[in-house]
């Protein structure tokens, strides 16, 4: 049965990608209905998944692919978590793509491909080994690259050319980096707690394979100086810039990071060989330039590109401490800041089809025209700014609380400031739609917008809303994370 | 009751036999019917492959003397995991290629107002099979040959001075190459007595006319496998035929050459074919991936851009062999991956292309906007194929990779790891290149009149070459028939 789930959970993306490309241009209707049973399957069987995994008996299953290459899938607690914000999310935004999709071309295209990325990223999710998780990462960084370039237009195809130059070196690192893996451990697979032992093996070895493999996942997390490609790719259609540049895709490089440090190397080892001193420093750096960077965008789509550039290093800077509650708030952050920031770009693409609104400055009055989506922006924004009790709080507290105990007081302070700056870029999202516009106002001949759009938009705002409210709850994001993070830091030794 | 597999050697003779004379069927019954018959005997060949590879991966090696004359006097077709696999790769590309000349079969088609293309294909086919078949040297000269005439007539048919020109190219690499390989087969000869490749060990062994005899062989299959700076008459052939000829001729036709080109560096491995020999191969290959990147990458035309891609992938197959000695069972496998996916994804890349000129009326890549809109199917076989040019998983081209890199880490060749590695970020430069033109918005807006025609063919080749990596216990288990460790 568990063996079953994990099929279906991979499957089903696949039919809805194959259906998606085969299926004739005009049939939309068939289209919808494909790949939002394809997610509600999904996400039914990474249900079944979780529970599993929560109970202490993972699915698993293992192949020697070829002579002395061994891979494998395991849904364990880890994989569990970011394969249910994964797919949960596609629910949402296939039936918001059916909407923003509507006049636009090539939609069998569109779809297809950004099930694939959905696939790939549960693979990401579910591999049980680095090599495994390699080959579905570049999948994903395969499959999204139509969907950055699908406009056509040399914009759009400049940012692809972009995207393909840091999604390919940053496979080469991996691929070096799997490589050197493989060569120290040649049946390597995730522990918790991290499998490598020290003795044996030289330390500049150890480090060499941990800064590339670090390296690869950065560049899809976006750390300083690898994120040139993220506000570049945000020319891709909203749902893309939703579900992919603020979730799947970059937080399968964060994921991949949280695999080599906690269940590769192990948080102690990390730490002896200097890796993640160096890389909380990277990252404290990544978050203060993303949140000051945020600041100066006008244009809403960079603006909110700039914030998920902070908020992904808010992540990596709370794994790389050694301390498990920081851990526990990083990998809460990894579902939490998805949801919010979900909802801003599908509130950005909403702003844009009904009125054409794309910068900050012409948010005036927006909120009377479409006061539903606005108010589901609000708490989006609010909580990303971390205003309590709102999602983003909780879990930027738990990290802040962390660092603090890991006696890291410079991370805490990184922390502090970059929330101070975060209300800082949120601030104008929340005051301005209510703001009377100077000029001409926006029509008001129709009330909110496509429902298509909107009831998404309040969908996934109401899913924020609850992960804050049941943030201590069993069975939540925050509490897997927290059981992940003991796994880590004690079950493992 | 004979026990299972006991009809297995009679296989390799009917898998030479049976292509040969459908061809010479489809030639007499004429142009009315030719294709009908041509068909009939590509399935033949299909199934023929099909059940060689079942009884080597369930049954081991098998060998057929024919008429029960053993060596030296009879001819022997031998055939392991290594044969088998090859074997399939001409089956799935013939496949494909077959279908898809039967599609394009419509008066004003490049190739099915042509009828003689059936036969000719045919002989081709069943050429490539003795040569992959043959334990023989002198044999395997019969198939070069025959190889080579089929292939320039196949190039030719197209009748366009450009077309006639580049057949003129290959007619002449082709019978220089089969020549300097004859006259090493009759050095060898002479000094040994003996034409059979397994006994060629001992018989160049410590006999110099024997070990220039074994070079020249060498040498002319190099010429033949297109390995840089042998690969002049490669990209216009190649580029120039009609792009079913040109699938099978970079799908399947310069392996055929490399194959024996393997077997004789093994099979004389303690004479002459030493480290030097395959170190020096290997450079050649690393300047091939290059030079055929940068080719691609400045070529102006779609075909001649996937051409020269087949300069840079021979040169991969060559760029490995440096690692055979120490790990030829891990090599070998890694040869049979990279030989099987390039195969597919190239002939894949030849079909699309053939149907994106189609829609486009020209192949340059500055008409092409737009088209990847009205030929999806053909735009999505070449992003596929190209996911094998790059070696990106789970692409079989990746697992060679993989299983390369992994060799040179452990054996300190760490060179060659770099190359392999490198030739994927070069093939990325090409491909997305023609991608990125494909999928541009059209300048212009006026519809060009849609032709009915799709590339079907193309596409499950691309697909199975870009998931090869799933075939991988299957292809270990041919590949554990075959012994390529040199005595």
């Amino acid at each position: 049965m568990a063996v079953l789930a994990l099929a279906v959970s991979l499957i089903a993306p696949l039919l809805a990608a194959a259906g998606s490309l085969a299926f004739r241009e005009s049939w939309r209707r068939s289209r919808l209905a494909l790949n939002a049973a394809a997610a509600v399957a999904t996400a039914a069987a990474v249900g079944a998944l979780t529970v599993r995994a929560a109970g202490g008996t993972p699915a698993g299953v293992r192949a020697e692919i070829l002579p002395g290459v061994v891979m494998g899938l395991r849904a364990d607690l880890a994989g569990a978590l970011f394969a249910t914000m994964t797919s949960v999310l596609w629910v949402v935004t296939a039936v918001y793509a059916h909407g923003y999709m509507r006049n636009r071309q090539s939609q069998g295209r569109f779809f297809g491909f950004f099930a694939l990325a959905i696939f790939s990223a549960l693979g990401v999710a579910f591999a049980a080994d680095m090599l495994t998780l390699f080959v579905f990462f570049e999948v994903l960084s395969l499959a999204t690259y139509p969907l950055v370039t699908h406009d056509g237009s040399p914009e759009a195809r400049s940012a692809g050319a972009r995207y393909l130059v840091y999604a390919l070196g940053g496979g080469t690192a991996l691929l070096l980096g799997v490589a050197g893996l493989r060569a120290i451990a040649p049946g390597e697979s995730f522990v918790a707690g991290g499998h490598l032992a020290a003795a044996g093996t030289a330390v500049p070895a150890l480090r060499a394979v941990f800064a590339l493999l670090v390296a690869g996942f950065g560049v899809k997390a976006a750390l300083v100086p690898l994120h040139g490609w993220l506000p570049r790719a945000m020319v891709a259609p909203a749902p893309v810039s939703a579900l992919l540049h603020a979730v799947a895709v970059v937080k399968s490089g964060v994921f991949g990071i949280v695999r080599v440090v906690h269940f590769v190397y192990g948080p102690d080892l990390a730490a002896r060989i200097g890796g993640t001193p160096v890389l909380a420093a990277v990252a404290a750096v990544t978050v203060l330039f993303g949140a000051a960077m945020a600041i100066t965008r006008d244009d809403l789509k960079a603006r909110l590109a700039y914030s998920t550039i902070s908020q992904l290093s808010y992540i990596v800077l709370g794994l790389s401490l050694p301390n498990a509650v920081a851990l526990a708030g990083a990998l809460g952050h990894i579902v939490h800041h998805g949801v919010m920031k979900i909802v801003l770009f599908f509130w950005a693409g909403a702003l844009y089809e009904e009125l054409k609104v794309k910068r900050v400055s012409q948010l005036d009055g927006t909120a009377r025209r479409m006061p539903l989506t606005t108010l589901a922006a609000v708490s989006a924004a609010l909580g990303l700014a971390g205003i309590p009790p709102l999602a983003g709080f909780v879990t930027k507290w738990l990290m802040g609380k962390g660092a603090t105990t890991a006696g890291s007081a410079w991370a805490t302070l990184v922390y502090a400031g970059a929330g101070a700056l975060a209300v800082a870029y949120a601030w104008p999202l929340v005051t301005r739609p209510f703001r009377r516009p100077d000029a001409e106002r926006p029509r008001r001949d129709r009330f909110e917008g496509d429902p298509w759009l909107v009831v998404p938009v309040a969908v996934a705002a109401v899913l924020a809303l609850a992960l804050a409210a049941t943030a201590g709850a069993d069975a939540m994001p925050l509490d897997i994370a927290g059981r992940v993070a003991f796994d880590v830091f004690w079950r493992g030794r | 009751m004979a026990e299972p597999g006991a009809f297995a050697p009679q296989l390799l003779g009917l898998a030479i036999v049976v292509p040969l004379a459908a061809g010479a069927v489809s030639f007499a019954l004429g142009r009315a019917r030719a294709m009908a018959a041509a068909l009939l005997g590509a399935a033949a060949a299909v199934a023929l492959a099909a059940a060689v590879a079942w009884s080597v991966a369930t049954g081991g090696a098998v060998a057929l003397d024919i008429g029960s004359w053993v060596p030296p006097l009879g001819i022997r077709l031998a055939a392991d995991g290594l044969s088998a696999l090859f074997l399939v790769l001409a089956a799935i590309v013939g496949a494909a290629v077959s279908v898809d000349a039967a599609l394009a079969s419509r008066p004003g088609a490049d190739v099915a107002d042509r009828w003689l293309f059936w036969p000719l294909w045919l002989f081709l086919w069943s050429a490539v099979n003795g040569l992959f078949l043959t334990a023989d040297v002198f044999n395997a000269y019969v198939c070069l040959e025959l190889i080579g005439f089929s292939a320039v007539a196949l190039v030719a048919s197209k009748g366009s001075k450009a077309a006639l020109d580049a057949a003129l190219s290959y007619l002449f690499a082709s019978v220089l190459g089969a020549m300097t390989y004859l006259v090493g087969v009759g050095l060898v000869y002479l000094a040994s007595g003996t034409l059979a490749l397994d006994a060629l060990d001992s018989a160049v062994h410590g006999s110099a006319s024997a070990r220039i005899g074994l070079g020249l062989m060498l040498a002319g299959l190099v010429l033949k496998t297109a390995l840089f700076p042998a690969h002049f008459w490669l990209p216009t052939a190649h580029s120039s035929a009609p792009p079913q000829v040109s699938a099978a001729l970079s799908g399947v036709v310069v392996k055929s050459s490399y194959l024996l080109a393997v077997r004789l560096l093994v099979a004389a491995t303690g004479a002459g074919s030493g480290p030097g020999l395959r170190l020096t191969l290997a450079a050649l290959g690393a300047v091939a991936i290059v030079w055929g990147s940068a080719m691609a990458l400045a070529s102006q035309r779609l075909k001649l851009m996937i051409a020269y891609s087949t300069v840079a992938q021979v040169g991969y197959l060559f760029v490995m062999l440096p690692l055979l000695e120490e790990r030829a069972a891990t090599v070998g496998l890694a040869i049979a991956l990279h030989a099987l996916s390039h195969g597919m994804a190239k002939a894949a890349m030849f079909l699309a292309a053939g149907d994106i000129a189609d829609a486009a009326g020209t192949d340059r890549f500055d008409a092409l906007a737009g088209v990847g809109r009205e030929r999806p199917v053909a735009a999505l076989s070449l992003g596929l194929a190209g996911v094998t040019m790059l070696g990106l998983p789970p692409s079989g081209s990746f697992a060679a990779k993989w299983l390369v890199v992994q060799s040179s880490l452990a054996s300190g060749q760490w060179w060659i790891a770099a190359v392999v590695v490198g030739g994927g970020l070069l093939a990325a430069l090409y491909v997305f290149r023609a991608l990125a033109s494909l999928l541009a918005k059209p300048d212009r807006s006026e519809a060009r009149t849609p032709k009915p025609r799709t590339a079907w063919a193309a596409l499950p080749l691309a697909a199975v070459s870009a998931t090869l990596l799933l075939a991988g216990p299957a292809i270990s288990r041919l590949m554990a028939a075959t012994s390529l460790a040199g005595r």
